[in-house]
């Protein structure tokens, strides 16, 4: 598989505190990449770095043969954002639009600023968001705001979102956070399907060791702004958590020991 | 200290009709009132709003004293209320051409006044609003700028004007919007900041720019904050306009400055109720599209 993304030497200090401490790492199209690692590791850190929400300090981050960490220009950074989808734990979404409204909102980076402050969208993209919307089971709300959908239907109207933008990679922070467990399975299926249906790149930051295990290629573990752990699920022993959590293995997830029973 | 405070409260804690025994049983860290029940605030936390009020007081009674209000004089206007509603009450149609003129003229200023101000106020408000503004100093400046617009009211900027640019409805139309300009930035500005910062984030990281962003996400979401201070701000206006006269710019309150000069109370109130029916009018027509937007929520 094409390495779509590569990063080498990735750092971002913020004063003393040294959020991200030399990370490097790649990640091939359609592959899922599982972040894991205790609160303030540095997962939200690293994933931000890669589309410059925040500016790394050091490294490089190859996308797409382009160095993003090196991108000076305003336009040359929206140019190479487009392709990289982003997800989140709060959705994010414009409450007060509908879901097709902000399905479409995939494709501002796109369109032209007059069309775009007019709302006039292409038809072609009109029908794709429909197809996509269609696709995620969402078709019979399509006219309803934002704000009246539940947590899940919210996120797949991100991951709709993200799709309408081409991306060749998503960039996933905690999408699973705040919500149940079927609708969690929902979205991480789709994720999962994403990626391998449409050869997209995933990186996805989560906290449930579970989740990541069933779902990951490869899991790449962070303590303190270092990667201590990059191989597949399988490989990834107790010891081996315990070392990236920094806790014995009773005080860390219920249900944990049973999701690694099955794959060690 | 708190302990004791809570065990002399438990003996004082109602016996007889509290239908909750365990209530008179006093448990340390919890605070009690007067009669034994457990408070749910600290009022040592809380001691803001109870200073105002006492500060509030004291400025006031101090005003009375300071400001020498002559009270014999007040009893006396208000054993003459009679007399002058029954002055008012003469109405007096004559001039109602005239009158109905004057209020189209103050609501033409005011209609003006507001789609400029409203204009002008959402450009400024882009660069004050925290969120949006390119530069933080630009916020700063122009937020100072605009507070000293907003200091001095209407009436006062359209004497200002009244004085470049003569009488007429252009001073009317001009000193309102200084005024309603600053008022709408600073509003809208409000209305924008309090758009969810992920949610600009998140266009953001798809590429999206500035210009794109505020017209997908933060007007979208700060529309009904917009009608209401629309609304509110065209009743202000219409005020403004309305007083205009008085000072020489023309409109109804021309009219009842002009009546009550020569004692035409009836007319004069011909045209306040004008004024009453106008602005009542207004209020419901916002109100209704207000509800409307709130149905299809
Ligand atoms: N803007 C900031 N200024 C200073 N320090 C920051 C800032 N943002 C993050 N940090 C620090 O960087 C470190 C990494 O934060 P990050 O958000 O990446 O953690 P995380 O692994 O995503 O944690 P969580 O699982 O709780 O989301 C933390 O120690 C945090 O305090
Ligand atoms: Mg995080």
């Amino acid at each position: 598989m094409e390495t779509v993304l590569s990063i080498q030497n990735l750092k971002k200090y913020y004063g003393a505190t040294k959020a991200v401490e030399d990370i490097s790492f790649t990640v091939d199209a359609g592959e899922v990449v599982v972040i894991i690692g205790p609160s303030g590791a540095g997962k939200s850190t690293v994933l931000r770095c890669i589309n410059r929400m925040i500016e790394p300090t050091e490294g490089s981050i190859l996308f797409e043969g382009h160095d993003m960490a090196k991108i000076k220009k305003e336009k040359d950074l929206k140019a190479m954002r487009r392709r990289i989808g982003m997800i989140f734990q709060s959705f994010n979404l414009v409450q007060r639009l509908s879901v097709f409204q902000n399905v479409l909102h995939g494709r501002l980076g796109y369109m032209n600023t007059a069309s775009a402050v007019m709302g006039r969208y292409a038809e072609e993209d009109k029908q794709k968001a429909l197809d996509i919307l269609a696709m995620m089971g969402m078709e019979s709300m399509i006219y309803k705001k934002a704000g009246e959908l539940s947590g899940g239907q919210k996120q797949r109207v991100g991951i709709a979102r993200a799709l309408m933008q081409n991306p060749a990679l998503l960039l996933c922070d905690e999408p699973i956070a705040s919500l149940d467990p079927s609708s969690s399975k929902i979205i991480m299926n789709q994720i999962q399907d994403m990626a391998k249906k449409r050869g997209i790149a995933c990186i996805v930051n989560l906290h449930q060791v579970d989740v990541a295990l069933a779902y990951a290629d490869r899991i790449i573990g962070i303590h303190q702004g270092r990667k201590v752990f990059d191989d597949v699920p399988e490989k990834l022993t107790k010891e081996m958590i315990e070392t990236i959590y920094d806790a014995p293995i009773e005080e860390l997830t219920v249900g944990l020991e049973e999701g690694v029973a099955l794959h060690a | 200290m708190t302990e004791m405070l809570g065990t002399l409260r438990s003996k004082t804690a109602p016996r007889g009709g509290a239908p909750q025994e365990e209530a008179s049983i006093a448990q340390p860290g919890l605070l009690y009132d007067r009669k034994g029940r457990v408070r749910v605030k600290d009022p040592k936390r809380d001691r803001a709003i109870p200073g105002f009020i006492a500060g509030f007081l004291v400025i006031g009674i101090a005003a009375i004293f300071l400001m020498e209000l002559d009270f014999t004089q007040l009893l006396e206007g208000v054993r003459q209320i009679p007399e002058a509603v029954s002055k008012l009450a003469k109405i007096d149609f004559s001039q109602l051409d005239i009158t109905f003129n004057s209020l189209l003229e103050s609501i033409n200023v005011t209609v003006l006044a507001t789609v400029y101000s409203l204009i002008g106020g959402m450009f400024l408000s882009i660069f004050l609003a925290k969120n949006l503004t390119p530069f933080k100093w630009i916020s700063t400046v122009l937020s100072a700028v605009l507070t000293l617009l907003r200091a001095i009211p209407s009436i006062i900027w359209v004497l200002l004007v009244l004085v470049c640019v003569g009488f007429g409805p252009a001073a009317g139309i001009i000193g309102i919007c200084i005024f309603s300009t600053s008022f709408f930035a600073r509003s809208f500005a409000q209305c924008f900041e309090e758009v969810p910062e992920e949610t600009l984030e998140a266009l953001r990281a798809m590429g999206a720019g500035r210009v794109k962003i505020f017209f997908s996400a933060v007007l979208p979401s700060a529309f009904t904050g917009i009608l209401a201070w629309t609304s509110i701000s065209f009743e202000n206006n219409f005020g403004s306009s309305a007083v205009l006269g008085t000072v020489g710019a023309g409109g109804i309150g021309y009219v009842v400055s002009n009546c009550m000069t020569r004692y035409a109370y009836g007319q004069a109130v011909v045209a306040i109720i004008m004024i009453l029916v106008f602005t009542y009018i207004m209020e419901l027509a916002f109100t209704s599209i207000k509800e409307r937007k709130g149905k299809s929520k």
